[in-house]
């Protein structure tokens, strides 16, 4: 398989398609009603942002939106980190199989550093963050697929 | 031969009248307006809310005045005894649009401590490193199942016209039997033991406890306890000392952000159609924000933090440093979950946003 670029629509989609392929894993987890918006800071200041639409035991549509304005999805939570917070916990995934101890989604997002979240809908404020809690487990499996997803990342330089 | 009562020859006449082939069937004809519904289910199955269609779907303001347990929708007959407990009928004393969501959410996600907690993979620990984690462990055993005590002690009085209540309050009982379950299997399972008690979570669970009617008392434990307990949960994933830690915590944060997310919009409901009962809540938030953050201070709950967020006994003020986002991140929470469901204490909070490290 060719390695896919992080981030990208296509990496994200490869995650998807690998929970798809386990029905029976994500049952046992739950359903999610969710929209998890992952925001990346590069050093040079550019921003990347993807939007992931999980509805039941799937992630059923991955975009690039321009801006937050053009995020759409229920329950939209943006997960917002610096590149190399979001490199670190990729690479940690697929070297262990799984996120070890330390770079977990809820050990990245508790102290509001190296990770934060924030609901885009501000009259759900607090209860669509609470969401990114209720499905936890599912979340992490989701980004524990990335062991599985042959991966360059956007800082690699291109091979000659 | 033995003399029946009147009740059992009924039973006996009415066995020979079928005996003869005649048959009530007058059941067949019962509540016409709500026979021929054809709910849609969800993507993932027939969903709670999904078969609150038509009729069925009306939730009333009041409950029913049979006092029953008569399913929401049925023909009642006019002889069905009241069962003379279930007098919290007024819709907005226990109501959330989400109790039917959080529900199927509940079922969906049931765990069980015994399989899906990778207890092979406990791992030796320093002797201070398990003796925090046992402590920790002591200390969520008692206090889990206030949650629990606390919905039963009101659930049998709740109308059974609202039954999605009282499916999800079911199911957070369940959740905390199993969080206390969990918690003392951890605090057992590895060479440790409980450990002490905890004097101040005690006066904390009698406020719950006492609460004066179910609304103050859902606002005091599913929004003040549950918030702070699910930042803890969260904590204890960010402290784990091994994946059996890890995995616990991220199991039990789950449940406890459904109880969260029920009490936040019970209580949005409830100050929308009783504006003038908010300051019963403010009342009882004082009481227990005071308490809570006594129980904060108590040794046997913020040492065994400390020793884990430090990596060690010797290192507890550092554990202290690391740990010192934590309560600023339980208060913000907190004023944010009350801001969505209406109530602004952010002048009135009896706590401290910040506290000196």
């Amino acid at each position: 398989m060719t390695p896919l670029r992080f981030p990208s629509v296509e990496w994200f989609r490869a995650l998807a398609a690998r929970m798809t392929a386990q029905p029976e894993k994500y049952r046992r987890l739950g359903a999610v009603d969710l929209t998890l918006v992952p925001r990346i800071v590069f050093p040079d200041g550019h921003v990347e942002l993807y939007s992931l639409v999980f509805a039941g035991q799937a992630c059923r549509a991955v975009t690039a939106p321009a801006d937050l304005a053009a995020v759409q999805g229920p329950h939209p939570v943006v997960i917002d980190g610096e590149w190399g917070a979001w490199r670190e916990m990729v690479e940690n995934v697929r070297q262990h199989g799984a996120a070890d101890l330390h770079h977990t989604l809820n050990y990245l997002t508790l102290p509001d550093w190296p990770f934060r979240l924030e609901a885009l809908d501000p009259e759900a404020g607090q209860l669509d963050v609470d969401r990114f809690y209720r499905y936890a487990a599912t979340l992490q499996a989701f980004f524990d697929e990335a062991a599985g997803v042959p991966t360059v990342f956007a800082d690699t330089p291109a091979a000659a | 031969m033995t003399a029946f009562s009147p009740k059992v020859e009924e039973v006996f006449d009415r066995l020979a009248m079928m005996r003869d082939g005649k048959f009530d069937l007058s059941w067949m004809n019962a509540n016409p307006a709500g026979w021929g519904t054809r709910p849609t289910a969800s993507p993932g199955g027939l969903t709670v809310a999904d078969i609150n269609v038509g009729p069925y779907g009306v939730i009333p303001e009041r409950g029913s005045a049979h006092g029953s347990m008569a399913p929401r929708g049925a023909e009642v007959p006019p002889e069905t005894p009241s069962l003379g407990c279930y007098d919290i009928a007024d819709k907005a004393i226990v109501w959330a649009d989400n109790a039917a969501e959080l529900y199927e959410e509940a079922v969906a996600r049931q765990w069980s401590s015994t399989r899906d907690v990778p207890w092979d993979r406990l791992e030796e620990l320093p002797d201070d490193i398990e003796r925090a984690v046992c402590q920790l462990c002591t200390q969520l055993t008692e206090v889990e199942f206030i949650a629990g005590d606390m919905p039963a002690k009101w659930l049998w009085h709740i109308n059974h016209d609202f039954h999605e209540v009282k499916l999800f309050l079911a199911s957070q009982i369940f959740d905390e039997a199993r969080h206390m379950e969990v918690f003392r299997k951890r605090a057992l399972a590895n060479g440790g033991g409980l450990m002490q008690a905890s004097p101040n979570s005690e006066e904390l669970l009698r406020v719950i406890l006492e609460a004066p009617d179910y609304t103050v008392g859902s606002s005091l434990m599913h929004i003040l306890a549950e918030g702070f307990v699910l930042t803890l949960f969260r904590h204890g994933e960010f402290l784990a000392p091994t994946v059996v830690e890890k995995t616990i915590f991220r199991l039990c944060m789950q449940d406890e952000a459904r109880h969260v997310g029920y009490g936040t919009l019970h209580l949005k409901h409830f100050l929308k159609r009783h504006p003038e009962r908010v300051e019963e809540i403010h009342a009882i938030l004082d009481k227990g924000e005071e308490a809570i953050f006594a129980l904060g201070a108590e040794p046997q709950n913020i040492e065994p933090r400390l020793i884990l967020a430090g990596g060690g006994v010797e290192r507890m003020q550092e554990g202290m440093l690391r740990t010192g986002f934590l309560h600023r991140k339980q208060v913000q929470e907190y004023l944010h979950r009350l801001k969505v469901a209406g109530l602004d204490r952010t002048t009135r909070c009896r706590i401290p946003l910040e506290i000196a490290q």
